[in-house]
C-alpha cells in the first residue's frame, strides 16, 4: 500500500474494514458513510495538495532517513525552517478546507517520540529509537494516516491511574508476552480515527511509581482485533448528510471528526512498542507532544479564521453594511486576532531548538501561549462574526424552504439583501459563517491540544518567575 | 528552446493566484521555453513563483542561482516581460543540480 492520491486514500480506508459505530449502528463501509465523508475529504486534501507543484514546497519534505520526497506529515523536523514550514502548511490547508484535516496529531506524535525514545535508550539501554526509525521508514514509504492517541478517559481526575476504581480508565498493559504486549483501555476524542489507518497510543499524563503499566507507547493498526471505534456526535451533523446549503461547508468537516477508540485486550508485537514501563519519561513525552501540537494552532486556526473574516466581509457586503465604519473596524479587529495567533505559531517555531536526537523542537512557552490565545481569540473572532453577520445567522429558514414551490418566493423576497446578489448566495455565506463559529467548532478551539488550564500549568513551570523577580529587584535597587 | 526550471513557493497565504500567473507565463512562452523541475538539472534559468514578497524558497538559495533566477511575487508584471527576462539568462555549466 502506498497512498499518493485521494483515490488511493479512500480505497485504503475501504480495504481497512475497521470496527466502527455511528449513532447506534455498525458502519460497513466508512468511505460511504455520509457522516464521515466530510472528514475524509478534509484529510484527503493533505494527499491532493502534496502532488500539486504549487504546494509541494510546504506539503512535502526530504526524508532524513532515506533521502526520498515524503509527505511532510510523516517528516521529522530537521531545522527551524521545517518547524516554520509546518505552520505555513497548516494555514494553507485550512484555507482549502476551513476545517481540521486531522493528520497533525500523528505527525506530532512521531516527532515527540523521535526525540524522547532517543533519550529513553540513552538512559535505559533500550532500543526504542531504532524501532521507531524502522516504523518511520514504513510510514514515510506507505504514507498512511496515523492518529496520535494521547487522551485517556481518566475517570476520577483526583486519583492516579493505579488508584482508579476501574483500572481500565487509563490505557494500560495487562499482559507482557515473549512476542509482545496486550493492551486494554480507551483513547477518547480521537481526531480523525475513523478515517485513519493506525493509532499511536501514548500515556495521557506523567506517570509515577506504581503506574508503570500505564507507561505504554505503541503503534496499532485500527483494524486490529479488539479495537472498536464509536464516533462522537457533532453540532448539526445531519446537515452534512443533507449536503445542501444548510451545512455551510458540506464538502469538509466542521472539526476533525472524533471517536472513542476502545482497546479490548489488543495484542501488539514488540517491534511496534516504543515505551513500556519507563514511567520516568512519560512527563517528557506528554510535554513534548503537547508543545508540538500547541505549536500548530495559530497555523490551522489562523487559516480557519481567515475564512471567517472573509465570510463576515461577504455577509456584510451582501446586506449593504460593508462600508459602515463599525463593520470595517470589526473586520480589522478579527484580522488582528487572526494574525496574532498565526504570529505565535511562527514565533515558537522560529525559536525552536535542536534536541539530542537531531529533531527540532519549538519553544514550549511560546507554543503554549499560542494555544492559550486560541482558547480566547477564536471565540472573540466568532463573536465579532456573529455581530457583523447579524441575528439572521440564528433564524435563517431552511434550504428546503427556499426551494419550496409555495413559500420559496417569500424566502427569496424577504431574505434578499443588496441588488445583484441572489438570496441563495446570501444564504450560502451566512450558513458557512454559522457552521464555522458555533457549537463543536468553538469547543475544539477551547480543548483541542489541551484545555486552557494545562497551558497555564506550563506557564507556572516555564515562565521564569524567579528571574523576573530578580530583574525587578535590581531596577528597584533592592539588595536583600 | 531555453530550458527553464519552475519552482513554486508552498503557497501558505498567497496574495494572488499563482497558478493563473503561471498559466499566463506558460502561454507566453510556447515554442520558447521547455519547462522542467528543479531536480531536472541542467537548465538555463530558474523561474520562482512566490505567493508574496517573503519569497521563502529564496531564503536558502545558493547565491550562484541569482544569476539565472527570475522571481515573480505578484501578478502585476506582464508575462511577456517575465518571459523576456528568462530568455536573457545564460546557462552556467557548473549549476548541475537544483538548489
Amino acid at each position: 500500500m502506498k497512498i499518493v492520491t485521494k483515490e488511493d486514500y479512500i480505497k485504503s480506508l475501504r480495504d481497512l474494514k475497521a470496527n466502527i459505530y455511528y449513532n447506534g449502528r455498525k458502519v460497513e463501509d466508512a468511505t460511504a458513510m455520509p457522516g464521515f465523508i466530510p472528514h475524509i475529504n478534509s484529510a484527503a486534501k493533505t494527499y491532493e495538495l502534496a502532488i500539486m507543484p504549487e504546494y509541494e514546497d510546504l506539503m512535502t519534505a526530504k526524508s532524513h532517513l532515506t533521502g526520498k520526497k515524503i509527505s511532510r506529515f510523516t517528516h521529522i523536523h530537521q531545522s527551524v525552517d521545517d518547524l516554520i514550514k509546518k505552520v505555513q502548511m497548516l494555514r494553507l490547508i485550512s484555507h482549502e478546507t476551513a476545517s481540521c484535516y486531522q493528520r497533525c496529531v500523528g505527525f506530532d506524535a512521531l516527532n515527540a517520540l523521535y526525540m524522547t525514545t532517543y533519550e529513553i535508550d540513552e538512559k535505559h539501554g533500550t532500543s526504542y529509537f531504532k524501532r521507531l526509525e524502522e516504523y518511520l521508514k514504513k510510514i514515510q514509504e506507505e504514507n498512511f494516516m496515523l492518529v496520535g492517541g494521547m487522551t485517556d478517559p481518566k475517570g476520577d481526575r483526583s486519583k492516579r491511574p493505579s488508584e482508579q476504581a476501574d483500572p481500565d480508565l487509563f490505557t494500560r498493559v495487562v499482559e507482557k508476552r515473549k512476542d509482545g504486549v496486550v493492551i486494554r483501555g480507551a483513547k477518547a476524542h480521537q481526531t480523525g480515527a475513523v478515517n485513519s489507518h493506525e493509532i499511536m497510543i501514548m500515556p495521557t499524563q506523567a506517570m509515577g511509581p506504581g503506574d508503570e503499566a500505564y507507561a505504554i507507547v505503541a503503534a496499532i493498526p485500527l483494524n486490529a482485533k479488539g479495537i472498536t471505534m464509536i464516533f462522537g456526535r457533532q453540532t448539526n451533523e445531519e446537515r452534512k448528510i443533507e449536503c445542501g446549503i444548510d451545512a455551510g461547508n458540506c464538502e469538509f468537516g466542521m472539526v476533525g471528526g472524533e471517536a472513542l477508540v476502545v482497546l479490548e485486550d489488543v495484542f501488539v508485537p514488540w517491534e511496534r512498542v516504543f515505551m513500556c514501563g519507563e514511567a520516568d519519561f512519560t512527563g517528557t513525552l506528554v510535554e513534548r507532544f503537547a508543545t508540538m501540537h500547541r505549536q500548530n494552532y495559530g497555523g490551522c486556526k489562523g487559516g480557519v479564521a481567515d475564512i471567517i473574516v472573509g465570510a463576515s466581509a461577504l455577509a456584510a457586503q451582501y446586506q449593504g453594511t460593508l462600508g459602515a465604519s463599525h463593520v470595517k473596524d470589526k473586520l480589522v479587529e478579527m484580522t488582528h486576532l487572526a494574525e496574532t495567533v498565526y504570529s505565535g505559531s511562527v514565533a515558537c517555531s522560529a525559536l525552536g531548538t535542536r534536541t539530542k536526537s537531531g529533531a527540532y523542537y519549538p519553544d514550549p512557552l511560546l507554543a503554549n501561549c499560542t494555544k492559550h490565545n486560541i482558547t480566547r481569540h477564536i471565540y472573540e473572532i466568532s463573536r465579532l462574526a456573529h455581530d457583523v453577520g447579524g441575528g439572521i445567522l440564528a433564524t435563517l429558514p431552511f434550504d428546503q424552504d427556499l426551494r419550496h414551490p409555495e413559500i420559496g418566493k417569500y424566502v427569496e423576497k424577504y431574505m434578499k439583501g443588496v441588488a445583484g446578489v441572489s438570496t441563495e448566495t446570501r444564504m450560502k455565506i451566512l450558513r458557512l459563517l454559522e457552521n464555522m463559529t458555533g457549537g463543536t467548532a468553538l469547543i475544539e478551539s477551547m480543548h483541542g491540544a489541551g484545555s486552557p488550564q494545562s497551558q497555564r500549568v506550563m506557564y507556572q513551570r516555564l515562565g521564569k518567575l524567579p528571574e523576573k523577580m530578580k530583574m525587578a529587584k535590581k531596577l528597584a535597587k533592592i539588595a536583600e | 528552446m531555453k530550458r527553464v526550471a519552475l519552482k513554486f513557493c508552498g503557497g501558505c497565504d498567497c496574495t494572488y493566484d499563482r497558478a493563473m500567473q503561471w498559466e499566463r507565463i506558460r502561454a507566453e512562452a510556447v515554442d520558447k521555453i521547455q519547462w522542467v523541475f528543479l531536480d531536472d538539472a541542467p537548465y538555463d534559468a530558474v523561474l520562482m513563483i512566490h505567493g508574496c514578497p517573503v519569497a521563502c524558497p529564496e531564503k536558502h538559495l545558493d547565491p550562484l542561482y541569482a544569476k539565472v533566477l527570475v522571481s515573480v511575487n505578484d501578478d502585476r508584471t506582464e508575462s511577456r516581460h517575465i518571459v523576456a527576462k528568462l530568455m536573457e539568462k545564460v546557462f552556467i555549466p557548473h549549476l548541475v543540480c537544483g538548489p
